[in-house]
């Protein structure tokens, strides 16, 4: 489902340049969860940001179900992501004026669906996250939990075939956060997503298929970063 | 999370397993303009505080400018209110009348009856019009405008009488006044004795409102105004004429100017821009008026451009977030635009209402006012068009953000 190949990042130019990615390569299949681990600055979130659609790396190859991403015109990039990524960011980054079914029905709207039936898909999403209660509920009103479990929903809308998840359980509790991870656990297994996870937190790391280290933006070796030694 | 199990048997996601498809992504421009200005909408009012600060600056330019240029049509309709109230279709004037002062000269009155006799002539009248010094009681003089008309037609007036009626002007030395100057004059009332030019009149009516720049009309019979001004027999200041039924005006006046080349010959409309030209080009007042005008719009602009742009960086999260799950910038600028729209018409309404409360209120003879429909409509417009054009600022911002901040 996803394909890295070689990819470097550099940020600015001269001597004021920096290498965020050096020569990645990884890969990330349907139905897995894979965590990437790394330290602050190790570049696991510009790997995620070119995995998302939202950074262009400066060489390399990067496949999303098999779409070549380098070359493509940065115009072509919102199609992308609308397409084929659902984000689940750490702090949620729900629209606060918008209820949770209006935040729900966001990607579905922005691809052209009917008010009626981005709010019936919005609706049976919430639902199956355990918020059908809550349809008409503002951000402010919900905990921490509660927010996770709308950007999971609204990550899900429109049935992206990758998520891609930024730190989704560093803003709550350790309850709540295993609560969140079952989910992501779930939609990969059953759902057949693949769920990239960005994270620090050791207490989840039981629940990633896989795990890819990244260090001064390289990945190390298989072996370097032990999934089950954690 | 507790529900978990429960979820389970819910999914929304194909419970057997296996690759996931996406689904198609159908571009429908109608449901994403209104769903982008749904949610500019929303976003404006969830935070109504800064909503406040946009509709009270959209509103303040518009009262500013609406106030502005009330005043400045009241003042030019001062001037052209008797042309405006003349039923005459069509005017003869001496040749280098700007503006109907009566201090052009004269034209002979032989021109009225050959005037009647042109083709599509209906009916034509004289009146005299000129300066006369209305002598005080208690000293010293002042001005008015006079107008002698032809009884009992009146077709050169008086006009918006207040108290009186028109055939008391054939009273010997009978005299209308404008009734905003009946203290000026030196308390005058109905009967009151002064003298004009040195003749005896007595006040046997009063208009109300026709208020030129220069000084007030007054209103007598066309032969006391003649005494008054001394004008010739044989001579009068214009000629007023009407359209025969069924003719066509710019061909009547073309063969007016015809038959009279030593005359203009104006339509009604051709006149009162005349006089508005004459006004603009000799007052000032335009360029003026027109400074506050733009100076109050300016402030329109910049307070809507300063609101905008500092809600697309309050909100610029949000902005991230919505091209982070795909939204484009032509997605963006339609949110924006909605929210232009939005605030130029709600703080145009707010601001027209409070326009037309102090225009009703405080304008009189002294100070004409007025607020015509188009004006409120062109307003709208205006309004419409500043605050898209304030927009533009808050959209370049919105350009300039990475969706990958949302993972910063």
């Amino acid at each position: 489902m996803i394909e890295v190949r070689d990819l470097n990042k550099v940020y600015g130019s001269g001597a004021l340049a920096f290498q965020a990615l050096k020569s990645v390569s990884m890969t990330a299949s349907s139905g897995e969860v894979l965590l990437l681990v790394g330290p602050s600055g190790s570049g696991k979130t510009t790997l995620l940001s070119i995995l998302g659609c939202v950074l262009t790396p400066t060489s390399g190859s990067v496949k999303l179900a098999g779409h070549e991403l380098a070359g493509l015109p940065e115009s072509r990039l919102p199609e992308m992501r609308l397409r084929y990524i659902g984000f689940v960011f750490q702090a949620h980054n729900l629209m606060p004026s918008l209820s949770t079914q209006g935040n729900v029905c966001l990607p579905l709207l922005l691809r052209g669906w009917s008010e009626k039936e981005a709010r019936a898909e919005a609706a049976e999403l919430l639902a199956n996250v355990g918020l059908g209660q809550k349809l008409k509920a503002l951000p402010r009103d919900l905990s921490g939990g509660q927010k996770q479990r709308v950007a999971i929903a609204r990550a899900l809308a429109g049935r992206p075939p990758i998520l891609l998840c930024d730190e989704p359980t560093a803003a709550l509790d350790a309850q709540t956060g295993q609560g969140v991870m079952e989910t992501l656990t779930t939609l990969a297994h059953q759902g057949g997503h693949a769920v990239v996870v960005v994270t620090h937190d050791n207490r989840i790391f039981k629940f990633g298929d896989r795990m890819v280290r990244i260090e001064d933006g390289q990945i190390l070796e298989p072996g370097e970063g032990d999934l089950h030694g954690h | 999370m507790q529900a978990s199990a429960t979820h389970e048997a819910e999914a929304p996601w194909p419970a057997e397993g296996g690759p996931v498809v996406a689904r198609p992504i159908e571009l429908k421009p109608v449901y994403s303009f209104r769903f982008m200005a749904r949610l500019g909408v929303s976003m404006l009012w969830h935070d109504k505080l800064k909503l406040a600060g946009t509709l009270v600056g959209v509103a303040f330019a518009v009262l500013m400018s609406n106030f502005q240029v009330s005043l400045f049509l009241g003042l030019l309709l001062r001037n052209t209110m008797y042309v405006d109230r003349v039923e005459a279709d069509m005017w003869i004037t001496p040749k280098s009348t700007q503006i109907l002062e009566g201090n052009d000269g004269t034209i002979p009155k032989s021109v009225v009856p050959v005037a009647r006799s042109v083709k599509g002539v209906a009916w034509s009248a004289p009146v005299l019009v000129g300066p006369a010094g209305l002598k005080l009681p208690a000293g010293g003089q002042k001005s008015v405008r006079l107008v002698g008309t032809e009884l009992p037609a009146a077709k050169g007036g008086p006009f918006h009488i207040v108290a009186g009626e028109t055939r008391d002007l054939a009273m010997p030395d009978a005299m209308f006044f404008e009734d905003s100057r009946r203290e000026t004059f030196g308390g005058l009332n109905l009967g009151s004795v002064r003298e004009v030019n040195g003749h005896r009149v007595h006040a046997v009516g009063f208009t109300s409102g026709l208020v030129p720049f220069g000084p007030v009309y007054a209103f007598s019979s066309f032969d006391t105004a003649r005494e008054i001004l001394r004008i010739p027999n044989d001579e009068v200041t214009y000629v007023l004429l009407g359209l025969a039924p069924g003719a066509d005006l710019d061909e009547v006046v073309r063969r007016l100017q015809k038959t009279f080349p030593d005359q203009l010959v104006m339509s009604r409309s051709e006149l009162r821009w005349r006089t508005i030209n004459y006004i603009l080009r000799e007052s000032g007042i335009g360029q003026s008026i027109g400074g506050g005008v733009l100076m109050a719009l300016f402030c329109g602009f910049a307070i809507v451009s300063l609101t905008m742009f500092s809600a697309v960086v309050d909100h610029v999260r949000e902005f991230g977030t919505l091209k982070a799950i795909g939204a484009t910038n032509f997605d963006l600028a339609k949110l924006l635009l909605a929210q232009a729209v939005v605030c130029a018409i709600a703080g145009a309404a707010i601001g027209e209402a409070v326009a037309a409360q102090i225009v009703n209120q405080i304008r009189g003879p002294e100070l004409p006012m007025a607020l015509p429909v188009w004006l409120i409509s062109a307003t709208f417009v205006a309004m419409i068009l500043i605050c898209v054009m304030a927009s533009i600022m808050a959209l370049l911002r919105v350009r300039a953000i990475e969706p990958a901040m949302v993972f910063r």
